[in-house]
């Protein structure tokens, strides 16, 4: 049988519908507004260099007593994990009575670009939760780390045992050879000391490119002509162009630290063997003795499920749990699903840790 | 409409009336088929209002994500209309009886499948023949056999195939050649002219290679030659690495004819064009996942991004040694003075720390332990011991005559100690007190 049933006024007709969806949508861009994201209420309780460290408003009258810091990567802004008020994992935690605390590390600029890892991870997320500590009177707290973010949480709570009650970590890394990881595959021929040496920092837009690259056609072409769908439904518009927004708000990455992190974790897979090191201190996993979660995407094509889940084998917790979301990395913040699985997972399990 | 260059009023009427354009020129399209106007081609209304699409958002170049998003679907709807219209000719060329049944369609989808190969296989200049038709109305030759049906259109060449298309295949290459052009780190005309395909260019960069530097400016004239050296090398690998590409875009050729005809096989015909769209990103996306994990990829793909890197970080010294010779700051100055902030940084967070821990330090478990040590030494019978010495050595002192000088009597003191009063004396002062 012929495999079309599409004729030339067929095509005309359905490119003219096409048309006419896309030049009525043009009205529903001019009066769509400023796009907000991050839509919690915060307050920004210290500040360092470009990181702001911001506490959320409680949700409940008696949030739990061990205060949460989340840590995202330094790779695009991490209002992702509070894009929207019904996309929002931030405000599951809050609604599941967590007491919120997350990193925003800001836009480096051509000053930061001999920051190191030794300086993000024993500089800042030290100093921010030493504030956390001192401000709750309180020994340990909670540390939840997000994709890189999560990285940089392992090696904190290795370093830094004794300021961790509870590790979440969420789509985190830790495995960067498994056959399935196309990131670490493209990194390995990279010289990335020419290009440190050379741009100083990393542009985001380099990285976008390189996110883009795994599913070119889609990302760059299908996706928009589904969005010509959306035109006239400005609600969902507006949250298409919010994701949109997320996406290309890429910060250039600190070139000393991005040289580390792609030598060391994504080149010589350095965390599970144990060979990474901030300033004078070796990073073991075997000191994270801690409970620890570890929440994977089962479709995360960024991390996938092996690199994350590789943490059991070489963590020194007794106390290990892994959460798998059925969707994929981005799925993991934003779905309505991820919203009604994720947070109270999490929760729970930080409650009955007390 | 508010004449307020501040005012967002004017965006708004300014959008309303290009919207009416639009409105107008979609209506006369479709009054155009059923009027029989432009009967030749009536895509040609589309391809025309392609091109003032871009005109929508031309005024504004913010980075709104409202804007860059209808920007990259305007350029996502330019490869889905491109398609459409391909599709439209490439329908007008089959013969009238091939949707009916027992028709052979499958040999005239054997050859349009063939031709959309050949834009690859046969066609060394593609890709810089794609870059060059992006975001330009006229297309470069290619070529192309001429596919029957296929009108000409004004201002273009007949170009008879695959043409239309490469706003759809090229798109990841476009991707890299909108982060060269846009990204102010690698935008400028030594770098555009890698992704031109200006063979006069790479012909001229030889010749000037071959030629040894001389006299006085020679240093000068290697740099530059060094530049050229290391730009050619970017243009062999981005060559290499768009071959790997049009290799990709076969495969998913391949895979799109496969899946046509099991949906012929199967008897579930494509509805729509939108349907076709969706297995060509489909096939795409799966020749594409083959190729960026494959060994080839990686090599040709670090190399170009290598290569690429070497001619920017030439293109920096030069451009510091430049600076240096005005007596202006260069950017290796600026890395030094960063480097040496960061480094007093570390050391003022070390200090501070250090200093925080020794204001935290509870020095009375330290005071209590030594308390302890001179517990156990017996310091307190030594002490008493001692007292009771010195009460003796005053008792011995005061029995003793009061001395006297000639110029100043002196007021001799005791020691109190062990609990004995002072005494007052007069007599000379006594070293020692």
């Amino acid at each position: 049988m012929f495999p079309f049933t599409i004729n030339p006024e067929k095509a005309v007709e359905e490119l003219a519908r096409f048309n006419k969806k896309l030049a009525a949508g043009v009205k529903t861009f001019t009066e769509m507004g400023p796009i907000e994201s991050g839509v919690s209420p915060k307050e920004a309780v210290y500040r360092e260099d470009k990181l702001t460290l911001y506490h959320y408003t409680p949700r409940v009258d008696s949030p739990h007593r061990v205060p949460i810091l989340v840590v995202y990567a330094l790779v695009n802004r991490p209002y992702m994990a509070d894009i929207q008020e019904d996309r929002s994992m931030i405000r599951g935690l809050l609604d599941q009575g967590m007491d919120v605390y997350l990193i925003d590390w800001g836009y480096p600029d051509p000053s930061d670009r001999y920051l190191t890892l030794d300086d993000y991870i024993n500089g800042y997320i030290k100093r921010c939760a030493d504030f956390i500590r001192t401000r709750h009177d309180i020994y340990r707290i909670n540390v939840l780390g997000i994709c890189q973010g999560g990285t940089f949480s392992l090696c904190f709570s290795s370093l830094h045992a004794d300021r961790v009650r509870n590790l979440v970590t969420m789509v985190t890394p830790v495995d960067f050879h498994t056959p399935d990881n196309l990131l670490s595959l493209w990194a390995q021929g990279v010289d990335v000391d020419l290009l440190v040496d050379t741009l100083g920092n990393i542009p985001g837009d380099m990285l976008n490119l390189t996110f883009l690259s795994m599913n070119p056609f889609r990302l760059t072409g299908q996706k928009y002509v589904d969005m010509v769908d959306l035109l006239d439904e400005p609600v969902k518009l507006k949250n298409f162009l919010r994701m949109e927004k997320w996406i290309f708000d890429s910060p250039d990455q600190a070139g000393e630290a991005f040289r580390q992190f792609i030598k060391d974790f994504f080149q010589r897979n350095g965390l599970i063997k144990g060979v990474v090191k901030l300033g004078e201190r070796r990073v073991d996993l075997a000191n994270v003795t801690m409970p620890v979660l570890n929440v994977y995407a089962t479709k995360d094509h960024l991390v996938p499920p092996d690199a994350s889940k590789a943490l059991k084998k070489y963590v020194g917790s007794s106390d290990y749990k892994e959460v798998a979301f059925n969707g994929g990395h981005i799925g993991l913040y934003v779905s309505g699903r991820s919203q009604a699985e994720v947070p109270p997972a999490i929760a729970n399990w930080l409650k009955e840790r007390g | 409409m508010d004449n307020n260059p501040f005012s967002t009023d004017w965006m708004a009427g300014w959008s309303d009336l290009q919207r009416k354009i639009w409105d107008d020129w979609s209506e006369a399209t479709q009054s155009t088929w059923s009027k029989n106007l432009h009967a030749d081609n009536p895509m040609n209304f589309f391809r025309e209002g392609l091109n003032r699409w871009p005109g929508f958002f031309a005024p504004s170049q913010q980075q709104t994500p409202e804007a860059m998003a209808m920007r990259h679907a305007m350029s996502a709807m330019e490869g889905f209309m491109r398609m459409g219209r391909e599709v439209f000719n490439v329908f007008q060329s089959l013969t009238p009886d091939a949707g009916k049944p027992g028709h052979e369609w499958t040999s005239q989808l054997d050859q349009i499948i063939k031709n959309a190969k050949d834009f690859f296989t046969k066609n060394s200049e593609a890709f810089y023949g794609n870059l060059n038709a992006m975001g330009k109305t006229g297309m470069p030759t290619m070529g192309m056999p001429n596919i029957p049906g296929m009108p000409n259109i004004p201002g273009m060449p007949n170009l008879g195939g695959m043409e239309e298309m490469s706003a759809f295949w090229s798109r990841p290459m476009k991707a890299w050649s909108d982060f060269l052009t846009n990204n102010p780190l690698f935008s400028n005309d030594i770098m555009r002219s890698m992704l031109t395909g200006d063979r006069s260019m790479e012909e001229m960069m030889t010749r000037f290679l071959s030629v040894p530097g001389l006299g006085f400016n020679r240093e000068k004239q290697e740099k530059l030659q060094e530049g050229m050296r290391l730009g050619l090398e970017y243009r062999k690998a981005l060559e290499e690495f768009q071959h790997l590409t049009n290799k990709s875009n076969t495969r998913a050729l391949d895979l799109l004819q496969q899946k046509l005809l099991e949906l012929g096989a199967e008897g579930k015909p494509l509805q729509t064009l939108r349907d076709l769209y969706v297995l060509w990103v489909d096939c795409s996306e799966e020749a594409n996942a083959e190729a960026v994990t494959s060994k080839e990829f990686n090599a040709l793909n670090s190399r170009m991004m290598n290569a690429m890197i070497r001619v920017r970080r030439h293109m920096g010294d030069v451009i510091d040694s430049s600076l240096g010779a005005m007596n202006m700051p260069t950017r290796r100055e600026l890395d030094s003075a960063h480097k040496q902030i960061s480094i007093l940084k570390r050391r003022l967070h070390a200090m501070e720390e250090e200093l925080q821990e020794l204001r935290a330090k509870d020095n009375s478990a330290d005071i209590n332990a030594l308390r302890d040590d001179m517990e156990k030494l017996g310091v307190r019978r030594l002490r008493e011991e001692l007292a009771t010495l010195k009460a003796q050595l005053d008792d011995s002192l005061l029995a003793a005559p009061v001395e006297s000088s000639s110029d100043k009597t002196v007021i001799k003191k005791t020691v109190r100690i062990g609990g004995a009063k002072p005494q007052a004396t007069t007599g000379p002062a006594q070293k020692g007190e």
